[in-house]
């Protein structure tokens, strides 16, 4: 951390206090817990045990976190990569160095996360654009207004995810679970969503214009001002159903074949 | 008059011209800290942030512990070094208790303090070692 010379001595001293308050509090717990225990009267072996265990959980905060501030020197290097090190690592050190460094630019474009496991992981407003999270578990991730123009999401795990206003456009999400999914006000225009399962999923005000909704199933979804296009690969009792339920498909555009036999 | 709670996030940044207090106080710790860290460096090299950091734990943790001990003390007018001596004091008085956290906050003072250093410089010196290994990978 001494060598840390990416970061000025402001932002070392401010990152060194912050930590400080949660260690003096852990050391006064553990003080406290043993004078609860022994009722006031410790032995002076529980106390050297207390102490140790205090030295032992100080050390172990502090090498946590200078580990982290240590392996973010990257940054300046090469932001791209350590971000993607970092959220291949660990997503709780993620969410917190996400925490720490709200105005970071975000960017994991293009970015090989194939069967990674990303769920909880705050990826709101991070650009994802074009990257390949094939097989991915982003189970309850956080993705809102993210950037996955591109992205390749086949057979993702997006159980619980909130995508609201996310841009999907052109995302390739075959046979991803999107059940229960929030994609409110998404983008998802000329998305694959070839056997998606959007059981329950939250579409309110999403646009599917242009998506390839075959075999998808939108069973209990809520769909409200959802905008289908033509509902390209949906069957026709299925958009009978979704119109009745509150979804906007665009007759004027219709279904092309149609049009074709009418003339 | 209430100000509307405007979301601040990356992308809806603080608007300019607005300086708040903590701006403020950055913008004054900065003007400060900088020149201190290049007279550090000149100085003590390497080592500079490790002690600098130091020196600040010391300080923050003798406002936080030592000083409100110190206010006890007077207060109280006795001296409390260990648990043992608390023991002597009424079981139903508040001079048991308040022994019992100033001695605690000693403990806690020590255990933070040194050990937090103890882990800087281990770290410091694994890091030493990664940049020798890899200045010495790198020659031909």
């Amino acid at each position: 951390m001494a060598n840390n010379h990416n970061y000025s001595l402001y932002e070392i001293a401010r990152y060194s206090m912050a930590s400080l308050l949660p260690q003096l509090a852990v050391v006064l717990l553990e003080f406290l817990g043993m004078l609860v225990v022994t009722q006031g009267n410790p032995s002076s072996q529980l106390i050297q045990l207390t102490f140790c265990i205090s030295i032992v959980s100080v050390a172990w905060l502090e090498w946590r976190r200078n580990s982290l501030f240590n392996s973010s020197q990257d940054i300046s290097i090469n932001e791209k990569d350590f971000q993607i090190r970092l959220i291949k690592k660990s997503i709780s050190k993620w969410n917190y160095w996400r925490h720490k460094n709200l105005y970071a630019e975000l960017n994991l474009q293009h970015a090989d996360l194939i069967e990674a496991k990303l769920s909880g992981a705050v990826l709101s407003r991070v650009d994802l654009r074009g990257a390949d999270l094939r097989g991915a578990v982003l189970i309850g991730a956080k993705l809102i207004e993210a950037k996955l123009r591109g992205a390749v999401l086949i057979e993702a795990k997006l159980r619980g995810a909130v995508l609201s206003e996310a841009d999907l456009r052109g995302a390739d999400l075959r046979r991803a679970d999107l059940s229960e999914a929030d994609l409110s006000e998404a983008v998802l225009s000329e998305a694959d969503l070839r056997g998606a399962v959007l059981r329950g999923a939250d579409l309110r005000g999403a646009d599917l214009r242009g998506a390839d909704l075959s075999e998808a199933d939108f069973e209990e979804a809520g769909v409200q001002h959802c905008r289908f296009g033509s509902g390209s690969g949906l069957a026709e009792s299925t958009k009978t159903d979704l119109k009745q339920r509150g979804a906007i498909f665009d007759d004027a555009l219709g279904d092309r074949s149609s049009v074709f036999v009418q003339r | 008059v209430a100000q509307p709670q405007q979301n601040l996030s990356p992308l809806n940044p603080p608007p300019r011209g607005t300086i708040s207090f903590a701006d403020k106080t950055k913008k004054v710790l900065t003007a400060f800290l900088d020149p201190l860290d290049v007279i550090g460096k000149t100085i003590m090299g390497d080592l500079w942030r490790t002690f600098y950091l130091s020196i600040q734990d010391a300080i923050a943790l003798a406002c936080l512990i030592q000083i409100p001990s110190w206010i006890g003390k007077l207060i109280i007018g006795k001296e409390y070094n260990s648990f043992r001596v608390c023991l002597l004091e009424d079981d139903l008085g508040p001079n048991r208790y308040a022994c019992f956290v100033i001695v605690a906050a000693d403990f806690a003072l020590w255990a933070v303090l040194g050990t937090r250093l103890i882990t800087r410089c281990i770290q410091d010196f694994i890091e030493l070692r990664k940049t020798q290994r890899g200045s010495n990978g790198q020659q031909p």
